[in-house]
């Protein structure tokens, strides 16, 4: 990667890399498991940063981090939490509340939620949604109702 | 419900403590690390399914350096190693569970990197490159999973081949030559010439040798994508690429690849690759690279 491009990289990097990982936190429900999913998206673009360029590199971070997350599910992938952390909650919310939204989105299919990420919080039409996913148009607008639906039920009082 | 609404409700997941940035330094020398095994191990693999299925386990910690026969120049490819190896095929206990991805500036990298420049011949205007040992754990990089493993690691740049009437140029091809040692073979070692996503084959041959390692020469070409990988209209490009690679049934590999440095003009073209398919056979099936294999 030649220096010019290396700054571009570091540019985007410092742009995006929270973004990214916010929806990869809201793909898994687990800090942890988006570090590593936006990390992998990272590294798969910095490889790919000479053809991608900065203007295709979110299309492109946005389907490696996805494909990384389904691909997950598919391995079976998990990162079981053995002792909750024994630390004030800085979000202010107590710890069963965080719990609780956590266990919210882990509770909806990971596909469905996938939809609901794509759609409503990076934007995507439902055609862009469908695409990325390999899946029908009318399945995104299904899916969507069904996801926002589960997230109402669970979390009634959000 | 209206889009901005469900975005709000999503927006409710969100936890306030966001953990800290990783620094890009770190993605990018993980980066860099995959890029240089990716040169390595991409290389098209040999198949030897009924041999792994007995060795599919790591092999034994001791099963290291220095273990091999005395070195007996092979003069070409095309004539394999006939000295069976007596590096230990341990069936002792697989290796503890890699936790920690390390590197350094490995002595016996540094000898490995010395006997293949000896291999190369009196070449002018050759430059040694990067030389070291990495350990490497599991790790998906999207298109493959390359099992944990350590590596031995030298790359040299020496100029294209030039023809009559062609200008002077900067261009150089890039020799990667290393010694691997996987706790169990990567698929690509399982499945030969098997093209995928970013990888094309155009030769690829591969034969059993005497003592059951497999030899595989390929070119075949790196396929460079713009944009969205599953996109059949994206604009693809090609990175022709020459490998020989050596593949024992315990997990041991030695592999030479050649590619070149971004230059355009005969990123298409196999005829300027400075060594032949044979040439870079000749390097792995000799059995002085055996001497040179990584410690864990």
């Amino acid at each position: 990667m030649r220096t010019t491009d290396a700054d571009r990289f570091v540019a985007y990097y410092t742009a995006r890399y929270r973004p990214l990982r916010r929806t990869a936190y809201l793909l898994c429900g687990d800090w942890h498991e988006a570090e590593d999913l936006t990390q992998a998206a990272f590294v798969r673009l910095y490889l790919a940063w000479g053809r991608v360029r900065t203007d295709g590199a979110h299309a492109y971070a946005r389907r490696v981090l996805l494909n990384e997350f389904l691909g997950g599910r598919r391995r079976g992938r998990e990162h079981p939490v053995d002792a909750v952390p024994d630390r004030p909650d800085p979000a202010g919310g107590s710890l069963d509340d965080r719990l609780d939204l956590s266990a919210a989105l882990r509770a909806i299919p990971a596909r469905q939620r996938a939809v609901l990420v794509l759609r409503y919080w990076e934007g995507l039409s439902v055609g862009q949604t469908a695409s990325l996913l390999g899946i029908a148009p009318g399945t995104v607008k299904s899916q969507s109702a069904r996801g926002l639906e589960a997230l109402r039920a669970q979390v009634p009082n959000r | 419900m209206d889009e901005d609404e469900s975005r709000a409700l999503l927006a409710a997941y969100l936890p306030a403590d966001e953990p800290a940035v990783t620094p890009v330094g770190d993605v990018v020398a993980r980066a860099r690390t995959i890029r240089r095994r990716r040169r390595t191990v991409l290389a098209s693999a040999g198949s030897v399914v009924a041999v792994l299925a007995a060795t599919a386990v790591a092999v034994s910690l001791t099963a290291g350096r220095g273990a091999s026969p005395a070195p007996q120049p092979i003069p070409a490819a095309s004539r394999p190693a006939t000295t069976p190896t007596s590096q230990p095929t341990s069936s002792a206990p697989a290796a503890a569970p890699c936790e920690q991805e390390n590197r350094s500036n490995d002595a016996t990298a540094r000898a490995w990197a010395k006997w293949v420049l000896g291999k190369l011949g009196p070449r002018p205007h050759v430059k040694a490159g990067p030389v070291e040992w990495l350990r490497m754990c599991e790790m998906d990089v999207g298109y493959t999973v390359f099992p944990p493993h350590t590596q031995n690691h030298a790359e040299f740049a020496l100029p294209v081949l030039r023809r009559p009437g062609d200008a002077a140029t900067p261009a150089t091809d890039n020799l990667t030559a290393a010694t691997e040692r996987f706790e169990h073979l990567p698929q690509q070692y399982r499945t030969p010439c098997k093209d995928d996503l970013i990888t094309e084959h155009v030769v690829c041959r591969q034969r059993k040798l005497p003592d059951g390692s497999l030899l595989v020469q390929s070119d075949s070409y790196d396929i460079l994508i713009y944009g969205d990988p599953k996109d059949p209209a994206a604009k693809r490009d090609k990175q022709a690429v020459r490998d020989a690679t050596r593949i024992f049934p315990d997990g041991r590999v030695v592999t030479a690849g050649l590619v070149y440095n971004l230059m355009p003009t005969w990123k298409r073209s196999f005829d300027r690759h400075v060594l032949s398919l044979d040439e870079l056979a000749a390097i792995v099936t000799d059995p002085g690279a055996l001497r040179y294999m990584p410690h864990r």
